[in-house]
């Protein structure tokens, strides 16, 4: 693997640009030159198997480094993710792969937050996957199991049209 | 209150009620929900149903499917999930259905003599009383209660287990990802996927419920299509409805360029997830894919009945044109997208056009119509074909209708029941056809005493027994010659194509016997033939009003005009001026019988090449300029600006190919 070495930090060379600024995280550098193009995220706000899913999903476009950063004044720290075209892309283009990676980021956070709110279902799927496999699960023991009622108080909020559910009301907050 | 065969049904109070919208009122009214597959979804098929189980023939237990007289029911105007390609939205308010109104409406079905009932919605399972109207169905006596779900609520063991108990015998899941991130995306609704599996896995631990899988088939999955029947399969699901994307609801309005893709790119795909239904425990149903794109595919397409279901749908659309001439307000761009093009835009608009104008060029009568009115044997009358199809039962009963209704100018083509002696028939001057489809009628007037004169011809409808026939009387074939025309009969069903039509290498015996071929292309009799009676009148088509009855034209365009040609006919010199074949003998006999031909006849080169065909097509679109290319993605066939991309692979065909060109594949 190519791999392309930036500064960790500090001002851009000569023939990067300072992009415009991206929703919660920044693309430091841009050099159409190189093919490349630095985005820094707050490290607080996106865990780091978040970050490695979104890498992961463009590895078929572009050569992809992680590193990490303190900024000056020693608080906190910064994911520094370096994207190099497997293809010439130009300006446009790198801006265009930065914002993939950015919506890429979203969507692995978003399906972080869903394994963890169905994580019991999850495992309940794989238990009975192996289960079933194993020839343990018949039919008549499921139907023969005590009358589970839970579901008329929809514990889960399953039945919850999804207007009330997800959709965000005038003032932008969730319903 | 309206009747409904012979039940007085209130169809008001079910609209008012929400029970049914307009549209569902107007298909009910007609009683075509159940009748012949009728209004019914055809994707769900126990093979313990309608067929017997041992029965290793899949054509005949998907026909008996199809022939299930189903009642659907919609129990819920609201759904948990947002699918991007929702046909539905427009229907749903986010109310539920009073549950008395429902079971009135559920024991109407069985009344109607209704076996199956679906309960559909919105989302079904989230109905209150969802579980107390499976036990109403099985009560009222119901043969199989099916819920069309999206499976979610089923994730609750319980709601699985008492469902089953109340007699649930199939859920049919909407999963249109193999993947959660698949599934939650293209369902806008996180979760979706872990919930709705968890839901099929307690259904199938039930031991009772019959679970299979609906896919829309759309740009986001169209390349995972064969890891989404393969992911499911190793779930224990054996049955797959397959449905292409069209052009209604927020699919095209909102997501249209994320939803609908190029389908020439998308033929491997297919072709790996279609090669699923070759194993013996599995059952595949496609739903409204365009029909050139199952070549070698052929026992994939949809029951051509399936149509009269899309026209419910929007009866009050077609229905609007076919009365007052306004055209579907779905008419324009959509048409290019739309599976129903061969059947609307392509042959319903002209049809209407022809009547107004009065200038069908065959009507066919039968002696035996009741006229609905007077106005319906007016507008008949007025017509001016070439052709009068006269089905009487003697000659004096065509006398009759012929004094009766003269059509003067027209030839006439006169059936008579079998067994009645046309004799006196010859003398009139205007008789110049006589249709005959038995071996008895072909033995009496193609030979011997009772031998139709010149210049008579006779028509004959071929079968199996008169191919035999025919093509051991060699002498009888040539001494007839071009007198002689062999038509290949339309079924209606799958199996009547199987059990009655000549193999095409018949056909092709036949035309070289020196028989003139009809509604046969070119290519396979191998010789010149007779063009299709192209856009017929049969009286009993018309209303009272004298106007098409859409139920009428549907089933005439399902038996008569429901013609396709393969992708490859696109290369072929005749292709303008023929037809095809019928869907039912190409789902018989596959595309594969088609062979592009030259300008002088002769086959083209590779013109077997499906394969490349379909890459040159997507290569085509891929090469348009950005704009034109967004346009040209997702059309159910090649524009003839994709088409003439052809040429470049050792084409001869006519340089024109406008709108007017025969559909191809409805």
């Amino acid at each position: 693997m190519t791999r392309i070495t930036m500064p960790a930090s500090g001002p851009p060379a000569t023939k990067t640009r300072n992009s415009q600024r991206m929703s919660r995280h920044d693309i430091e550098n841009l050099d159409p030159d190189t093919n490349t193009a630095t985005l820094a995220l707050d490290a607080g706000l996106y865990p780091v198997d978040v970050i490695y899913g979104a890498a992961y999903a463009l590895i078929d476009k572009a050569w992809v480094l992680l590193d990490r950063t303190t900024p000056e004044g020693g608080k906190g720290h910064r994911f520094l993710v370096h994207l190099r075209g497997k293809m010439p892309l130009g300006e446009v283009g790198l801006q265009a792969l930065s914002g993939a990676f950015g919506n890429e980021l979203l969507s692995q956070a978003l399906r972080r937050k869903v394994v963890k709110q169905n994580n019991k279902i999850i495992e309940e799927i794989v238990t009975q996957a192996i289960a079933g496999a194993a020839g343990a699960t018949l039919p008549q023991d499921f139907m023969e199991e005590d009358d589970d009622l839970d579901f008329l108080d929809d514990p889960l909020g399953i039945a919850v049209p999804w207007e009330e559910k997800f959709k965000k009301d005038k003032g932008g907050k969730q319903a | 209150m309206q009747a409904a065969g012979e039940l007085q049904i209130d169809i008001e109070r079910l609209v008012r009620e929400g029970v049914l919208t307009r549209d569902e009122a107007r298909a009910l009214e007609h009683s075509q929900q159940s009748d012949a597959g009728g209004a019914a979804r055809m994707e769900a098929l126990p093979s313990s149903v309608g067929a017997d189980a041992a029965d290793p023939d899949k054509d005949a237990v998907k026909e008996a499917a199809v022939k299930h007289k189903r009642h659907w029911v919609r129990v819920t105007r609201v759904c948990n999930q947002r699918c991007t390609f929702c046909l539905d939205s427009m229907n749903q308010d986010g109310s539920q259905i009073d549950a008395e109104s429902l079971k009135a409406y559920i024991a109407l079905g069985r009344k109607m003599g209704r076996e199956r009932l679906i309960l559909s919605g919105g989302e079904a399972s989230v109905h209150p009383d969802f579980v107390e109207l499976i036990r109403y169905g099985r009560e009222v006596g119901y043969e199989w209660i099916q819920t069309v779900t999206n499976g979610m609520m089923f994730a609750y063991k319980g709601f699985a287990r008492a469902c089953a108990k109340a007699g649930l015998d199939e859920a049919t899941v909407s999963m249109h990802g193999h993947t959660a991130r698949l599934q939650d995306k293209l369902t806008g609704t996180p979760g979706a996927f872990v919930t709705a599996v968890k839901g099929m896995q307690n259904l199938m631990a039930s031991g009772r419920v019959v679970v299979n899988v609906d896919v829309v088939i759309n740009k986001q999955n169209y390349r995972s299509l064969p890891e989404i029947i393969e992911f499911y399969y190793n779930m224990g699901i054996r049955e797959f409805d397959l449905l292409h994307i069209i052009p209604f609801g927020r699919g095209f309005d909102e997501h249209r360029h994320s939803l609908f893709f190029d389908l020439n790119d998308a033929v491997p795909y297919f072709r790996r997830a279609f090669a699923w239904a070759d194993k013996p425990d599995i059952y595949l149903w496609t739903n409204r894919l365009p029909v050139p794109y199952l070549e070698d595919f052929e026992r994939l397409i949809q029951d051509p009945h399936k149509l009269q279901y899309e026209f419910d749908g929007g009866r009050h659309n077609f229905e609007g044109f076919l009365k007052r001439g306004l055209k579907p307000d779905c008419y324009g761009e959509r048409c290019d997208y739309c599976f129903l093009d061969g059947a609307c835009r392509s042959t319903m608009l002209p049809y209407r056009q022809h009547l107004v104008e009065h200038n069908f060029p065959v009507v066919r009568l039968d002696t035996r119509h009741v006229w609905p009115g007077s106005e319906a044997r007016r507008v008949f009358a007025e017509q001016r074909p070439e052709r009068l199809w006269l089905v009487a039962r003697d000659p004096a009963d065509a006398e009759n209708a012929l004094t009766e209704l003269p059509f003067d100018g027209a030839q006439v083509t006169v059936q008579l029941a079998s067994g009645a002696d046309p004799t006196p028939l010859f003398e009139h001057q205007r008789i110049s056809r006589l249709v005959i489809d038995d071996v008895a009628d072909a033995s009496k007037y193609l030979v011997g005493k009772g031998r139709v004169p010149a210049p008579t011809e006779v028509e004959v409808l071929i079968d199996r027994p008169l191919a035999t026939w025919l093509l051991a009387r060699p002498a009888t074939l040539r001494a007839w010659g071009p007198r002689l025309i062999i038509t290949l009969p339309d079924h209606e069903y799958l199996s009547g194509s199987q059990q009655s039509d000549p193999a095409p290498e018949t056909l092709a015996r036949l035309a070289a016997g020196g028989a003139r071929l009809k509604n046969v292309p070119r290519c396979v009799a191998g010789a010149e033939v007779m063009a299709h009676d192209h856009a017929l009148l049969d009286a009993a088509m018309l209303d009272r009003g004298g106007d098409l009855d859409l139920d009428r034209y549907v089933h005439h365009f399902i038996t008569s005009e429901y013609y396709a040609k393969s992708l490859r006919c696109h290369r072929c010199a005749e292709f303008d001026r023929c037809k095809g074949l019928h869907v039912n003998y190409l789902r018989n006999h596959g595309f594969r019988i088609l062979t592009p031909l030259d300008a002088t006849g002769r086959p083209v080169a590779e013109g077997h090449s499906f394969e490349r065909v379909v890459e040159t097509l997507k290569q085509a679109t891929e090469a348009s300029d950005g704009r034109e290319r967004r346009r040209l993605v997702g059309m159910h066939r090649p524009a003839p600006s994709v088409a003439v991309a052809l040429d470049s692979v050792g084409l001869h065909r006519n340089a024109r190919r406008g709108d007017d060109a025969a559909p191809t594949g409805g």
